[in-house]
């Protein structure tokens, strides 16, 4: 939970949340020393599955799963969910659910049908099935089985219509669809900053742990974190972005910052998740443990970080998290 | 919510049809209207009240209290949800063209059990007639969905033209069985009779026995491990014991076959 106990004012003590008046005029909350910006977190809609990897052993199943999620190129958000037991999977076997997110259905389709033939299709003993069963659904190993070349079998066992590709350990098998999450969000995001890049980032690492433990959700950036800041446009007209000044602390001499006064570092953590209501959830995870760490830990200012949202985007009220 | 209890008083002297004794055949009917379902086969007329007693619950879980009875035809046929318990054995066509609920007999089938079922769940605690899950005369393909368990022995070719689901016995099972498989999965986890997969196209036969004989148009393939059988283990892990399951996640023999048609079978001897 976030330390937001009353911390002398009559309206905390009263509500239970942090005035939202308390040390300036702007809307924000002071919380344990953080300031919390009165702004929005803004997610887009996404098109979003979930597969079970399953491998002989628990650390081939985390293999496999690394492999398929595993940067192959823009456009497809993946990232592991959380580890199965063997009871928990369709084989009895280890495994690891994954989340993959796309613009649209077509997209997570194709990237899938590429993420699969390249790496678990390569990764041994491992098979994929599909962790969402219910909703529209779209093709996993059914794309595949041209690769077959004739040798391919489907077998269907408990309702899984399965694609069986031979491979050097016998066979690859993974699940013909998968099931679409229709209500998946992505992009939300904090930006929390702070004194110094140690302190930052391991109050973000904090974080991040917590948003992980979250079902459903991925942190699509490595380890969760981020420090890239882009803005749409570039002086070059041939970049459709480039880098956002205003939030490197290094340039704000040079160019209008959005960067808090002493702020020496500033992190993005990300988050996407198959409902709003398990992004909700992991944000709310993050915030509690940022607001836990507060001034003391280092850290600044705690914001959303900006988006490049579509024209309907799903608006998560920062001040709403601390609750 | 209490099931509706079907007691049979007496052995009558004809086959019956209890065809009429499912959820939504008996949903919304009034006791009177239940008691006179007709459910003779021959020229002479009988209702289900004349034969059995009656206790009203719920049309969605349904009990056949029979068991020194034979004869009682087309049990759960075309059922599509709910369940059905029959303490003792049924006749044939039990399951026939189920398409989803439960239906275990605690005793033996006759012949065509599961015939054209398309989904659900039959469990046959005896013994099974020949043509287990097979088509009718006359019919292109036989069960295409569901999954079926005999516990004990199956007849003759059983999974006759199969094209989907599962069949898993827990005995041996007579010759034949997968005769002209299209796909779907057969498991005998005992010994078979003579040409297992004769002209089977498509799917899978596991074999944990032996055959009395083996077709000659089956090539050897090598011995594999298959996760394709883990799957199988996990689906039929509530169904049959686990000594049955456990070789299925080892070492298996795969035959390829049968050439004499497609070829794109596959029989699995299992613990080689």
């Amino acid at each position: 939970m976030p330390d937001v106990k009353p911390r002398g004012g009559l309206w905390e003590r009263l509500v239970g949340r942090p005035d939202p008046e308390a040390g300036g005029g702007d809307g924000s909350a002071l919380v344990n020393g953080l300031r919390v910006a009165h702004e929005s977190i803004e997610a887009v809609r996404l098109a979003a599955t979930a597969l079970i990897v399953t491998g002989p052993t628990p650390d081939w199943a985390r293999t496999a799963a690394l492999a398929v999620t595993g940067p192959t190129g823009d456009g497809c958000d993946a990232g592991i969910d959380r580890p199965l037991s063997p009871s928990q999977t369709p084989d009895g076997r280890p495994g690891v659910r994954v989340l993959f997110f796309a613009a649209t259905a077509e997209a997570l389709e194709l990237h899938l049908a590429q993420r699969i033939w390249q790496s678990l299709f390569a990764c041994p003993g491992a098979a994929c099935y599909a962790g969402l069963r219910a909703g529209p659904k779209i093709l996993l190993g059914a794309g595949l089985r041209q690769f077959g070349d004739g040798f391919e079998l489907r077998t269907e066992i408990g309702g899984r219509r399965l694609l069986r590709l031979p491979v050097m350990d016998g066979e690859f098998v993974c699940e013909a669809k998968a099931g679409l999450a229709v209500a998946a969000i992505g992009a939300a995001a904090l930006l929390v900053m702070g004194r110094t890049i140690a302190e930052t980032l391991a109050a973000c690492d904090a974080a991040a742990a917590a948003m992980r433990e979250m079902p459903d959700v991925i942190l699509p950036a490595p380890g969760g974190v981020t420090r890239a800041a882009l803005k749409a446009g570039s002086r070059s007209a041939d970049l459709a972005i480039s880098i956002d000044e205003a939030y490197c602390p290094t340039l704000t001499a040079l160019a209008p910052s959005a960067l808090a006064p002493d702020a020496g570092s500033a992190l993005r953590l990300a988050v996407n998740g198959l409902t709003v209501a398990a992004v909700a959830a992991a944000l709310r995870a993050g915030v509690a443990v940022l607001t836990e760490t507060g001034a003391p830990g280092g850290l600044i200012r705690l914001g959303a970080a900006p988006s490049s949202a579509g024209a309907e985007p799903h608006r998560f009220p920062l001040l709403e998290l601390l609750a | 919510m209490s099931a509706m209890i079907f007691t049979l008083r007496f052995q009558p002297e004809q086959r019956l049809d209890l065809s009429c004794l499912t959820a939504d055949r008996l949903d919304g009917l009034s006791e009177k209207e239940i008691l006179a379902l007709p459910v003779s086969t021959t020229k002479q007329p009988l209702a289900l009240g004349e034969l059995f007693r009656v206790t009203m619950g719920e049309p969605g879980a349904i009990r056949i209290q029979a068991r020194y009875a034979d004869g009682l035809d087309n049990i759960g046929l075309g059922m599509r949800r709910g369940s059905i318990v029959v303490e003792g054995g049924a006749g044939a066509y039990a399951g026939r063209r189920m398409s989803g609920g439960s239906l275990t007999i605690e005793g033996d089938v006759g012949p065509f059990a599961a015939s054209g079922m398309t989904g659900g769940r039959l469990r046959v605690e005896g013994d099974a007639g020949d043509f287990l899950g097979g088509p009718r005369s006359g019919e292109a393909q036989g069960m295409s969905g569901g999954v079926v368990v005999v516990t004990g022995r199956a007849g003759a070719r059983a999974g006759d033209r199969m094209r989907r689901g599962v069949i898993a016995i827990g005995g041996d099972a007579g010759d034949c069985p997968g005769s002209r498989m299209i796909a779907g999965v057969l498991a005998v986890f005992g010994n078979c009779g003579e040409r297992p997969g004769t002209l089977m196209r498509r799917g899978t036969i596991v074999l944990g026995g032996e055959a009395a004989g083996w077709p000659p148009t089956f090539v050897e393939n090598g011995a594999v491990e298959l996760v394709t059988l883990h799957i199988l283990a996990t689906e039929l892990k509530d169904a049959l014991p686990p000594s049955h399951l456990a070789p299925l996640k080892g070492r298996v023999r795969k035959l390829a076959g049968d050439m004499a048609v497609l070829g794109k079978g596959e029989i699995l001897r299992l613990a080689v």
